[in-house]
């Protein structure tokens, strides 16, 4: 295009959306460089909620690291959890003193982080329907949310920040009843998601919001370092559960959903998509403790020194979580203290691409961008 | 003849007299009063009662949204002030009102004070041309639905009025998309209500009631397609015009937090608020009113019940659709918005002109189809052949947009 | 009560024009603007010419007035900005400003005052009761220029042969004096009473203004016979859904009973269970007649005029934002 004429030439707008804004996920902010509706860039501001999990990580024992993990990205406190005691407990394997994980412990942990996986996608769903302008998806993903949350009660606690998971196996024990109620859950949920694919998924105006707003091609998203539903809804058919099974992810049957070209709407379909393969992975994870009567063992954890001293070296540890591939490289100088933690983060990544995604979309299409990303301020400032 | 106001005038003045002369006042001051005086203080009282009425509206209407996205949405909504939550909305009008006047710094103080109240009033004016029920006196003006389309043109100043003085960049987004998206959609709808217009020769809103009253099969939403089609296209763009979901691109949340009125707060935001709900009873009224039969009975048996329980049912009706609608769509973009005004509602308004008018033309001139010794007037006509030019129309459409194979 | 209402608008819009043009704030101007231009609208209510008024509000404050703001907040951009005139422009400008004034100091000294308007409808019926209500009216305010302003409509009176029967309209008739009104879009006829201003002896203020039929209500107050009812009630039977013309008056529910005083019409609306509907009015008052009809080239001219000044205003914001 020839350069506008002076006559022609417009001032830009900047507008600073957020740190507070209803719509930018936490604390972010957004350097919008407007021409009228159009944006003509999109600059990402970060840091506003940096805790220095890094620094903390270094001064504590380990055992006490896990609860700052939950903190990075709130959304899917578990799977944080996990990644950070799998390292650890990788760790003490290279060292060559491995931690025996009892086999009840293992269920446990794939459980409970399908569940989390499911509620993080709910609240991707519900919020996003929220950016696009409907209401009421909100809440019902909320509801489906709060029986997880509940469940997580049950067993923790907590509904947040459980502080579950634990070198070894986890903190508590099923409650009694926790499979039926998980099984009355699923069952339930199933129904429910087709209801929301009805409500929001196939909604025309939501298509028209979403289908072909911007779309990342598998090459770029691989340049930015995308993972997890971002990458697949590319089409990249990558998920670190069937790639790098870890934990006992390989003993269950699950598909990969990926999107076909990339956009905003692709993206979020591979969330809801996977809802439902979490569902059938915590079906037969449910179904194959019955089998190894797991149920009624009581041995749901290893014993587990409170001062664990993980042999000199390093581990880069990663896992799949709600968001992609969350890694966690540590290093240890053979104390009870890390002398080096460091996280890759997937949102981060994530995140980075917005400036090339958002460049001649309108203020609403920003919205669209962030919703689908998926990002958790928490753990992009950590 | 006498105006009805001036009879009631008259009537007040003799009663007032005969009163004060029982009670041993002496009833002499009353009936020497001059007939004008009677007649200002009766129009004060009826709009003292007029304006008490109508500022209850939004009042119940937003107990109703409360109540109805509540259960939209799994919730009980409010439950705590008063039973079943009733007075809810009291309770919120009274918080507002109690709230500090907050005018930011540098804002254009002037203009932004004004603002709500130009919004207000504009909204609450057209009230004046609604009849809620068979009236000499209410609802009967000559150029009452034409005084609708322009004094509701007068709220798009107060919202720029509102936008511009916050001086804040949410608030300018917000009025311009208001203004945009408030004139636009202002011509189809305009166009909707011309259709009537042109087939009765009215814009007396008690006179096109009363050419429904005949019941369902008159109402001019059924009295032949382009009606039907513009019955739809004028609820949808009055949608638009009072800013509700999924057209509610002027305070959309999650993109430019409140709109224009994202400055503001305490009984000037109340203002508002109140405006947006009264504008959403008013496109509602007006819409059962032209489309619908206003206070007619849909059927004849049935015109027992009083004009004003008609009137309101099927005005709540309207509005309880237009909460459902906001409470299940998603928002649409600035851009889809226009197209849909400018590439959709404005064509097929101009078609809905023009069959409206041949029709018009052909009932008047009663040029029909004889069938077997039945005689079939225009409109039946056109309501025969209406599943089968749409199923034609249908069948264009999907000829056009036959997937192309474009080279990569 | 009008008239004090009609000099709080007549202040009110002499303040908004003034801030118009002597704020300097462009956005402050543009809202002066919408208010003098309200209180315009609120004039053609006073002069009867509510359909104009309705346009005024709808075009020039809805439409054109929005557009402007559009283009003077896309433009200005930042509250601050102060309008200033270069000096160049003030002699054109005043020149201009001279121009108008003195036009309008002319048209409201000089000119003829507009001609003041009766007659005629047949609310009583019949050509008689028409010529009566013009008689009276002339000799009720004699010295005041009469006129009927729809010349067209007495002729056909004149010219039929309806005419020559008095009193009760026959079917013919009545349905003559309906196509009539209905092609003339007018049922609605005033008597004018007027004064000559105080300000302006030559002007005449208009100070009250009735319905012809209550003025022929001394003149012609005869009872309906009961004969005459029964032959009205066999017009009204006749009246089948296919003897209509109009679409409108396909219904009996809409029926319009011309000619019949008092309580007739609610008589006969009770014998066969139509609605009574008082009195039809149509779109257009007496100002918008005249409006339309004589000063149509001066509104026109009028409305060229604030065009242009629009665009001005439009010119002299942008020169701002080069500078």
């Amino acid at each position: 295009m020839a350069a506008p004429t002076k006559a022609l030439r417009t001032d830009e707008m900047v507008l600073s959306m957020g740190p507070q804004h209803p719509s930018t996920h936490g604390v972010l902010r957004l350097e919008l460089k407007t021409d009228g509706e159009v944006v003509e860039e999109a600059i990402p501001h970060i840091g506003y909620l940096h805790r220095n999990f890094e620094k903390h990580a270094e001064s504590l024992p380990y055992f006490q690291i896990i609860p700052y993990t939950d903190r990075m990205d709130y959304i899917a406190a578990m799977n944080n959890e996990l990644g950070f005691v799998l390292a650890v407990e990788k760790l003490m394997e290279l060292g060559g003193k491995p931690i025996s994980i009892p086999e009840k412990a293992q269920y446990i942990r794939v459980v409970v982080c399908e569940m989390n996986r499911i509620a993080s996608h709910l609240l991707a769903f519900g919020t996003y329907g929220m950016d696009i302008g409907a209401l009421t998806p909100f809440l019902y993903a909320f509801r489906d949310r709060e029986t997880i949350l509940g469940l997580f009660e049950d067993i923790c606690g907590a509904r947040l920040l459980y502080n579950y998971i634990r070198f070894g196996g986890v903190s508590r024990d099923l409650t009694p009843d926790f499979h039926h109620k998980l099984r009355r859950f699923l069952s339930k949920f199933e129904k429910n998601i087709d209801s929301y694919n009805t409500l929001l998924t196939n909604n025309k105006i939501f298509l028209e919001r979403t289908k072909g707003v911007a779309v990342m091609s598998i090459d770029k998203a691989i340049q930015y370092g995308w993972t997890g539903p971002n990458l697949r809804g590319s089409g990249m058919k990558w998920d670190l559960r069937k790639d790098e099974p870890y934990s006992i992810y390989d003993r269950f049957d699950f598909e990969v959903p990926v999107g076909e070209i990339g956009d905003c709407w692709d993206r979020y379909k591979v969330r809801m998509d996977e809802m439902r393969e979490s569902v059938r992975i915590v079906r037969q994870a449910l179904d194959q403790m019955e089998e190894k009567g797991l149920l009624d063992d009581p041995n749901y954890a290893a014993k587990v020194s409170a001062k664990l001293r993980p042999p000199v070296g390093e581990v880069y540890f990663r896992t799949e979580t709600p968001r992609g591939d969350l890694g966690y490289y540590i290093q240890s100088d053979g104390t009870n203290v890390p002398s080096r933690v460091k996280v890759r983060s997937p949102c981060f990544t994530a995140l980075s691409a917005m400036r090339e995604l958002s460049r001649g979309l309108l203020v609403a299409d920003i919205i669209a961008i962030i919703g689908s990303i998926d990002i958790v301020m928490g753990e992009i400032d950590r | 003849m006498k105006h009805p106001i001036e009879t009631a005038a008259e009537q007040i003045r003799a009663t007032a007299a005969e009163a004060t002369e029982t009670l041993n006042l002496g009833g002499a001051w009353p009936a020497g009063l001059p007939l004008e005086t009677v007649i200002l203080l009766t129009l004060v009282v009826i709009a003292v009662i007029a304006v008490t009425v109508v500022a209850g509206i939004p009042i119940v209407l937003v107990l109703m949204e409360r109540k109805v996205s509540a259960y939209f949405q799994n919730r009980l909504g409010p439950t705590r002030v008063g039973p079943w939550g009733l007075l809810v909305t009291l309770a919120d009008g009274i918080k507002l009102l109690f709230k500090e006047d907050m005018v930011p710094p540098s804002s254009d103080r002037k203009l932004f004070r004004l603002a709500p109240y130009v919004v207000f009033a504009a909204s609450f004016a057209v009230v004046a041309v609604i009849p809620p029920f068979q009236s000499t006196v209410i609802g009967n003006m000559d150029l009452g639905l034409f005084l609708y389309l322009a004094i509701s043109s007068l709220i798009v100043l107060g919202i720029i009025m509102a936008g511009w003085a916050s001086n804040s960049k949410y608030s300018l987004f917000g009025a311009l998309r208001a203004a945009a998206q408030i004139v636009s959609y202002e011509i189809p709808l305009g166009l909707a209500v011309l259709m009537i217009v042109m087939a009765t020769g009215t814009l007396n809103m008690q006179h096109l009631v009363m050419d429904q009253a005949d019941g369902i099969h008159a109402w001019y939403m059924f009295r032949h397609p382009f009606l039907f089609i513009g019955a739809f296209i004028y609820f949808l763009s009055a949608v638009a015009e009072v800013n509700r979901t999924p057209f509610d691109l002027p305070e959309a949340e999650s993109e430019i937090v409140a709109g224009y009125h994202t400055e503001y707060s305490g009984i000037r935001f109340a203002y508002f608020f109140l405006a947006e709900y009264a504008n959403a009873f008013i496109v509602s009224a007006i819409c059962a009113t032209l489309f619908m039969g206003g206070w007619a009975a849909p059927f004849p048996f049935l015109s027992g019940v009083p004009g004003v329980v008609w009137f309101l049912g099927k005005t709540m009706f309207l509005v309880f659709i237009m909460m459902w609608l906001r409470w299940t769509l998603p928002r649409v973009r600035v851009d889809q918005l226009m197209s849909l005004c400018w590439k959709y509602f404005l064509p097929i308004s101009f078609v809905n002109i023009l069959g409206a008018g041949v029709l018009a033309l052909l009932e008047r001139e009663e040029i029909g189809a004889q069938l077997g010794g039945m005689f079939l007037s225009a409109e039946a006509v056109s309501w025969i052949a209406f599943p089968f030019v749409l199923a034609l129309l249908g069948w264009f459409a999907r000829w056009g947009t036959e997937p192309v194979r474009r080279p990569s | 009560m009008s008239v004090v209402l009609f000099y709080l608008f007549a202040a009110l819009a002499l303040v908004s024009a003034f801030i118009v043009v002597t704020t300097r704030n462009v956005v402050h101007s543009a809202f002066a603007l919408m208010g003098a231009l309200f209180c315009v609208s609120a004039f053609y209510v006073f002069l009867d010419a509510g359909f104009l008024a309705a346009i005024q509000l709808l075009v020039y404050v809805g439409g054109i007035l929005v557009l402007v703001l559009f283009g003077v907040m896309m433009t200005s951009g930042s509250l601050v900005m102060k309008l200033r005139a270069p000096v160049g422009q003030l002699l054109p400008a005043g020149l201009v400003g001279l121009i108008l004034l003195g036009l309008l100091i002319y048209a409201s000294v000089a000119a003829d005052p507009w001609k003041q308007i009766l007659i005629a409808e047949d609310e009583s019926g019949g050509l008689k009761a028409q010529i009566d209500a013009v008689a009276a009216a002339e000799e009720a305010y004699s010295g005041v220029q009469t006129q009927t302003i729809h010349p067209r409509l007495a002729f056909e009176f004149v010219e039929s042969e309806g005419a020559e029967r008095d009193v009760l309209p026959t079917r013919e008739l009545s349905d003559l004096v309906e196509r009539s009104l209905t092609r003339l879009k007018t049922e609605r006829v005033y008597v004018v009473k007027s004064q000559p201003s105080p300000v302006n002896p030559r002007r005449h203020l208009v100070i009250a203004e009735r319905r012809v039929a209550s003025l022929l209500d001394e003149a012609n107050s005869a009872e309906i016979s009961q004969e005459q009812a029964d032959l009205i009630a066999k017009d009204v039977a006749e009246r089948t859904p296919e003897g209509f013309d109009k679409p409108t008056h396909r219904r009996p529910a809409l029926l319009v009973i011309t000619g019949l005083k008092g309580g007739a019409r609610e008589e006969l609306a009770e014998r066969f269970g139509i609605e009574p509907v008082s009195d039809l009015k149509t779109s257009t008052g007496l100002g918008d007649a005249v409006m339309m009809g004589e000063f149509l080239l001066p509104f026109e001219v009028a409305g060229i005029i604030l065009l242009v000044a629009l665009i001005g205003a439009a010119v002299v914001s942008r020169k701002e934002i080069e500078a």
